[in-house]
């Protein structure tokens, strides 16, 4: 080894160093010529990011961790706002649309009875139930989340308020073209039968009143509470209205029956 | 003052060079992953708790959906296992990578079947075979990648056809970068070789930095979009991504290394050697 360092000369050693640093000055020149084209054409690849949060904030682990939250109430000492269709609060808010009152929730409230608490909570966009209208021989399947692909397939279910048989007021929706019977001759009026089937229990609600509102009184209408296991269900209206509809449709309807399965 | 752009031009053609010689490992070696199916499928098995994540997952959305056509919790209980998840798991990879639509694990689909005819004799066989396709829908949906199936025909599409115009492009831009060296370089062979192989080894230390840029990149705070499952796959993706980026690029390096040590050692015996 010491022989080696004496029979290098100064030239050698130079030789050595550029041979060592040159493959590292050209790499770090490419990298630098690399980012700033990068930067210049896309941005901040950090943006891109931001974007697909915010794209996929109503992906099956969000809606899954608030509704734990609701309806399990982990950590009782904190509150936990509850996330509802139309407030500010909701990654799919915009302003215009349906909304319900936001409520929170003190972490009391129970998974309903024993018989419900082993219940596996649906994942967003799942079906988990059957909406039927007897009156007009009306089934359609019933989906957790009133997105726009839940109410294409069937009826959706708003996620800030509560399923069938825990306590609170549900609160359903679908298009108009899906209910259009609900205004034929034969109209839906109070004292008309909706029933729930799920596999936990089958829900009978009669309905209580049938009324139209403009898109701006809405909020007055459809209010989530934690006291209340009223169904309300609303659609648009005129409801031979393909598009454009300024006005809703609400059908509140009262508990009055529970048939509770055996899971 | 010729000599100075001479040089200058040397280097804009070595710094050109490296990153032709980058790109084409990159693109080479995304493209061997990401069109292999058992890359999809070592990742899912290397992916530490992923599997078990997806069979948990699967088996509560059976017997929550099951239970929906009215049939008995006990029919949907213990009919998924940890290895009949990951045979669904790698099947579905299969079915989204040839384009098939082939049913989910028949083992699976009859074993429920047999149970709900034990229990239920007097549902019609119809009502059974509808029942079948619905969960069959419901096990390939849960035991999918997410994002899958969405983006792979994009990669496929990307890796077979417009690569084929990238590889052609950096093949003739890498030629030409070579010829563009090697005259600029000047003096003997040895020489000229010398600094191609400085782009070699420049490329080579790129694909290091990139693994290591892999390596450091924070999973929960990337992949912070997408479910635990997902999470899980995607950060596992990530470091075989880094681990063969710097194979790749140790590889490169050490070509160079042994070149020149090679010819260090040729000189040396060469001046040894009598006359």
């Amino acid at each position: 080894m010491r022989n080696f360092f004496k029979s290098a000369n100064k030239n050698s050693v130079r030789e050595i160093v550029f041979n060592l640093c040159m493959p590292i000055f050209l790499a770090c020149i490419s990298f630098v010529i690399l980012f700033i084209v990068i930067y210049s054409q896309i941005g901040n690849p950090g943006r891109y990011i931001e974007i697909l949060k915010v794209t996929t904030q109503s992906s099956d682990q969000v809606d899954l961790l608030t509704l734990k939250d609701i309806y399990e109430g982990e950590d009782s000492s904190e509150k936990v706002p509850v996330v509802v269709p139309g407030e500010k609060d909701d990654p799919g808010y915009s302003s215009g649309e349906e909304g319900n009152s936001g409520i929170e929730n003190d972490g009391s409230s129970e998974a309903g009875g024993d018989g419900l608490s082993s219940i596996v909570f649906p994942a967003y966009n799942t079906r988990y139930g059957i909406f039927e209208v007897p009156k007009y021989n009306m089934k359609q399947d019933l989906f957790f989340g009133a997105s726009y692909a839940a109410v294409e397939k069937g009826v959706g279910q708003s996620m800030g308020s509560y399923l069938p048989g825990f306590g609170g007021t549900t609160v359903l929706c679908t298009h108009n073209s899906r209910v259009r019977q609900f205004d034929s001759s034969n109209p839906i009026t109070a004292g008309d039968e909706i029933k729930i089937t799920t596999n936990y229990g089958v829900y009978s609600y009669i309905v209580e009143s049938v009324i139209i509102v403009d898109t701006s009184d809405f909020n007055k209408y459809v209010v989530v509470s934690k006291d209340n296991n009223d169904l309300i269900f609303y659609t648009c209206y005129p409801l031979h209205t393909p598009s454009g509809a300024t006005q809703r449709m609400i059908i509140t309807a009262k508990l009055v029956s529970v048939d509770i399965l055996d899971i | 003052m010729i000599r100075y752009i001479k040089n200058f031009v040397l280097i804009v053609a070595s710094v050109l060079l490296s990153l032709c010689l980058f790109f084409s490992v990159v693109c080479m070696v995304s493209g061997m992953l990401l069109t292999s199916p058992g890359f999809y499928k070592g990742v899912a098995q290397r992916a530490p708790g992923y599997i078990q994540e997806v069979y948990e997952k699967t088996q509560k959305d059976i017997i929550f959906k099951g239970t929906l056509s009215g049939l008995d919790k006990s029919v949907f209980e213990n009919l998924l296992t940890y290895d009949i998840t990951e045979a669904l798991i790698n099947e579905r990879i299969d079915n989204v990578m040839t384009g098939a639509d082939m049913p989910s694990l028949k083992v699976l689909t009859d074993a429920m079947r047999e149970k709900a005819e034990e229990n239920f004799p007097q549902v019609e066989q119809q009502a059974l075979d509808d029942f079948a396709d619905f969960m069959d829908n419901v096990i390939a949906e849960d035991t999918e990648i997410s994002f899958f199936p969405d983006i792979y025909p994009q990669l496929d599409a990307f890796f077979s056809s417009a690569s084929l115009y990238l590889v052609m492009i950096l093949s003739v831009a890498i030629v030409g970068l070579f010829f563009a060296v090697w005259f600029t370089a000047g003096g003997n062979v040895q020489n000229r070789l010398r600094w191609m192989l400085f782009s070699v080894s420049a490329a080579g230390l790129m694909c290091i930095f990139l693994s290591v840029l892999l390596f450091l990149l924070n999973d929960a705070a990337v992949f912070n979009f997408s479910t635990q499952d997902l999470r899980i796959y995607l950060s596992e993706m990530k470091i075989c991504f880094a681990s063969v980026f710097a194979v790749a690029g140790i590889v490169l390096v050490l070509l160079v290394v042994i070149y020149f040590i090679a010819v260090a050692v040729y000189k040396k015996l060469k001046r040894k050697r009598p006359l």
